[in-house]
């Protein structure tokens, strides 16, 4: 009997430890956060960005006529290529583009009595069929053709707008890094980290470049706006001799032993030479960004969409999927395996298949031009660049805003709080720390071993008497008496509901404990976090930006010395705030020119 | 109003020779070591937060509140229960027609107390999640209202650092910066419940003595 027992009590304690610990959750997955990190020397913002295949430092990143290279993460970047003339050519393009229509500008002004309309009929001619239709249903002459052949005719016809849609672009071809865009195409050594190996890649006369890809036999293509070329040795690049030297090819791929790409007409596929129209995207939609997924796949930014096109050995392409992601434009794959899309309308990223979620905490500007994955090893798993310079997204307990400072600033923040430790100082501020909300799980896990006690007490005391009256003697004679003297009764209750082992609670609306309760706490306490975060993480880099400036630059004047002292200590004031008094400001610098030793500012 | 101007200007003529012969960082820091006597950025946000009941000291003992309230019992019920009854039953025998008539006379007391726990909640109260949450309500009326603080405590402390650098000849602008001043101790008043300004007058009149003898004062540090 006593050996059943103890088996019995093990295999209970056994259940109730099993449950428990499948209720404690395990560490959530670590928060990721954008950190900011461009080069030091870069004037304006970034259009382009690619990183290495396997070693997850180094990354390039472009404005259109400088090349970038980091090699440790994004601490520090080196100059590795500048095309000369590249923003001129760009001016030159929109100029050449814009000619036209200045020109018929100028001839309506000479000629006041010019009778044409803007589609050359005369305002005497008789109205067309087309032209009545089109009245009858408010158009003007400018909509008139159908909605088709206008997406072609815009593609075909204006280069200009093909530049500045698709923009510049990043390629690791090999071993060297090719910056396509209005300028051409212009190339550095990939192991280069200065300058001095970029070059030029003539085409005979200047076009822009918008792709830049290798097949598997080695040979280079070229996309442009006058179709595809082939980049031979000694820079001298040939057109294809086929029927893919005509229209202009915006993105291209490598899929197995095909190149798919697109252009205005749609997407295709061929050897290079000779392309065949799919008929998918033809004319509804511009295929801005092409990216191989894997032998037989592609998915396709359009600017509003991305589209999963399958081409299968032997049948035709088929869309796996068309999904509504606003503003995308380009697309990559992050490290931990997402597709990720950039655009207008910030970062998507595919959690599922079809399932997009934007991700643009810490993103000072959402107008993305750029987005690269990062080989699996390192602490980002994406990077994008906008009009605000380059930002990858790391771990937010990794994110050392100002460990990668140190360095380089460290004299000037010497014994202040890192940024990691503001935000912890501010999620301790407004008690939504993760270790708070894993307690509580834990021991809301855990509240069942603990039971209901009810006790009760009770006393009791009473005298029982009876008589019988007699009538003679009018007296009562007792005849019985019963005394009951102080008794009591102690009862103690206790109840355990050990249904919560299987099941915590049946409350999901949170009326009471439920887990409904805790997860709302939960959901509230993780977005409050993201708050903190966009709160404190820029305005920890402005103050150290404010601080470095004020010990290494001199102010003109002395309005300017007071205006610059006064916003940093606003900006430590405000941090104090958001960190309930734990944010830690060394003493204020002493300017560079100045000679004063009177100590602190009060 | 006029006195304040004169002295202003004066106070900016003695001071533009001195800048002349420094350099604008150790010129900024004297102008800045005049409000010294001022209330600093940190004694205004105590005072707003103290005033708007959103210091700290209001939520920090509701952690701890919330683990042991559990430890007193859930319901305490209690009852006393007291009994006299006298009863008289009369019953007649038919035989022989005689009465007899039984009494009882019964005397009852108890008493019972039930008290009742729910170590349940000892773990973990749910009450917790609504203390957070008021908690964070709360911190957040703190930051918005201390960071409100500060922009307006900064802006009024440039204005006046401004104002000493370079006395202002024009009296429109010297009336309209008198003015936004003037509002922005008003501000800062509204936010402190008066404290500002007591501070400021307290202050100033401890500092009187010194400030005549020190003529990087200036007049728009005595508001």
């Amino acid at each position: 009997m006593g050996r059943r027992r103890s088996w019995l009590s093990c295999l209970l304690v056994g259940l109730l430890c099993a449950a428990a610990a499948a209720l404690v959750p395990s560490d959530a997955q670590a928060a990721r956060v954008w950190d900011r990190a461009t080069p030091a020397d870069l004037v304006g913002g970034l259009e382009a960005i690619t990183s290495h295949p396997s070693d997850p430092k180094i990354w390039w990143v472009s404005d259109g006529s400088k090349v970038w290279v980091t090699d440790d993460g994004g601490d520090s970047y080196g100059l590795v290529l500048r095309a000369a003339g590249a923003r001129r050519a760009r001016g030159q393009l929109r100029d050449s583009e814009a000619e036209p229509e200045e020109d018929a500008r100028r001839r309506a002004e000479l000629d006041p009595t010019e009778t044409s309309t803007e589609d050359g009929a005369s305002i005497t001619d008789d109205p067309s069929p087309a032209s009545v239709e089109a009245d009858a249903l408010g158009l003007g002459a400018a909509d008139r053709s159908p909605r088709r052949r206008r997406g072609v005719s815009r593609g075909s016809s204006s280069v200009t707008e093909l530049v500045d849609r698709v923009g510049s672009r990043l390629r690791l071809v090999d071993d060297r890094i090719y910056l396509c865009g209005a300028a051409g195409l212009w190339s550095a050594h990939a192991a280069a980290r200065s300058l001095g190996t970029d070059r030029e890649h003539r085409f005979g006369r200047s076009i822009p470049v918008f792709d830049v890809t290798q097949d598997r036999h080695g040979k280079r293509w070229v996309a442009t706006s006058e179709g595809l070329f082939v980049l031979a040795e000694g820079d001298r690049s040939t057109p294809t001799r086929g029927n893919a030297s005509r229209d202009p090819v915006i993105s291209m791929q490598v899929l197995g032993r095909y190149l798919v790409g697109g252009n205005a007409e749609g997407l295709w596929i061929g050897d290079g030479h000779y392309v065949v129209r799919t008929g998918l995207m033809s004319g509804s939609a511009l295929p801005l960004d092409v990216l191989a997924l894997d032998e037989t796949r592609v998915a396709v930014a359009t600017g509003n969409e991305v589209w999963i096109v399958r081409f299968p050995l032997n049948a035709p392409p088929r869309v796996e999927g068309q999904w509504p992601v606003a503003g995308a434009r380009r697309l990559a794959t992050s490290a931990d395996g997402r597709l990720l899309a950039a655009g207008t309308a910030g970062l998507w990223v595919e959690e599922r298949p079809g399932q997009w979620t934007r991700s643009s905490e810490g993103l000072v500007d959402r107008d993305l031009k750029g987005v690269a994955g990062v080989a699996p090893g390192g602490q980002a798993i994406s990077l994008v660049v906008s009009r605000a310079g380059a930002f990858r997204y790391i771990s937010e307990l990794a994110k050392v805003v100002s460990d990668r400072g140190r360095g380089a600033i460290g004299p000037s923040i010497k014994g202040a709080s890192s940024a990691r430790e503001t935000v912890l100082a501010g999620y301790e501020s407004r008690g939504v720390s993760q270790d708070r909300i894993s307690r509580w799980r834990a021991l809301q896990s855990l509240s069942f071993l603990f039971p209901e006690v009810s006790l009760t007490y009770q006393t009791n005391r009473a005298r029982y008497t009876s008589g019988l009256l007699v009538d003679t003697l009018e007296k009562t004679v007792l005849t019985d008496v019963l005394v009951t003297p102080d008794e009591y009764d102690l009862r103690v209750f206790a109840r355990w509901d050990l249904g919560v082992i299987f099941f915590a609670n049946p409350y999901f609306d949170g009326k009471q404990w439920g887990w409904g309760s805790l997860a709302t706490e939960t959901r509230r306490m993780i977005d409050e976090r993201v708050e903190i975060r966009e709160a404190i993480v820029p305005l920890h880099n402005r103050w150290v930006g404010a601080r470095v400036e004020y010990a290494t630059r001199t102010a003109p004047d002395t309005k300017a010395e007071i205006k610059r002292l006064l916003e940093l200590q606003h900006m430590e004031a405000d941090l104090h705030v958001l960190t309930n008094g734990a944010f830690r400001a060394p003493s204020q610098l002493q300017s560079p020119t100045s000679r004063s030793n009177q100590g602190e500012i009060p | 109003m006029s006195i304040r101007i004169v002295l202003l200007m004066f106070l900016g003529a003695s001071l533009a020779p001195s800048a002349l012969a420094q350099s604008p960082a150790e010129e900024a820091r004297r102008v800045l070591a005049s409000f010294a006597h001022e209330p600093s950025v940190l004694d205004v946000q105590k005072a707003a937060a103290s005033y708007a009941e959103v210091a700290p000291e209001v939520y920090a003992s509701w952690r701890g509140q919330t683990e042991w309230a559990n430890l007193m019992p859930e319901r305490v019920n209690g009852e006393i229960y007291y009994l006299d009854r006298d009863e008289k039953d009369v019953r007649t025998t038919q035989s022989t027609q005689s009465q007899a008539e039984t009494v009882s006379l019964d005397d009852h007391v108890r008493y019972k107390a039930v008290v009742e726990w729910d170590f349940t909640r000892l773990l973990f109260n749910p009450d917790t999640l609504t203390a957070s949450r008021e908690r964070s309500r709360i911190i957040e009326r703190r930051e918005d209202l201390l960071t409100t603080v500060n922009k307006l405590y900064f802006a009024r402390r440039q204005l006046q650092a401004e104002t000493a650098i370079k006395p202002i000849e024009d009296t429109k602008r010297l009336i309209r910066t008198e003015l936004r001043l003037a509002s922005l101790t008003a501000d800062l008043d509204a936010l402190t419940g008066g404290w500002f300004s007591k501070q400021l007058n307290k202050r100033g009149a401890a500092s009187t003595p010194r400030a005549t003898k020190r003529p990087l004062r200036p007049a728009a540090a005595a508001r």
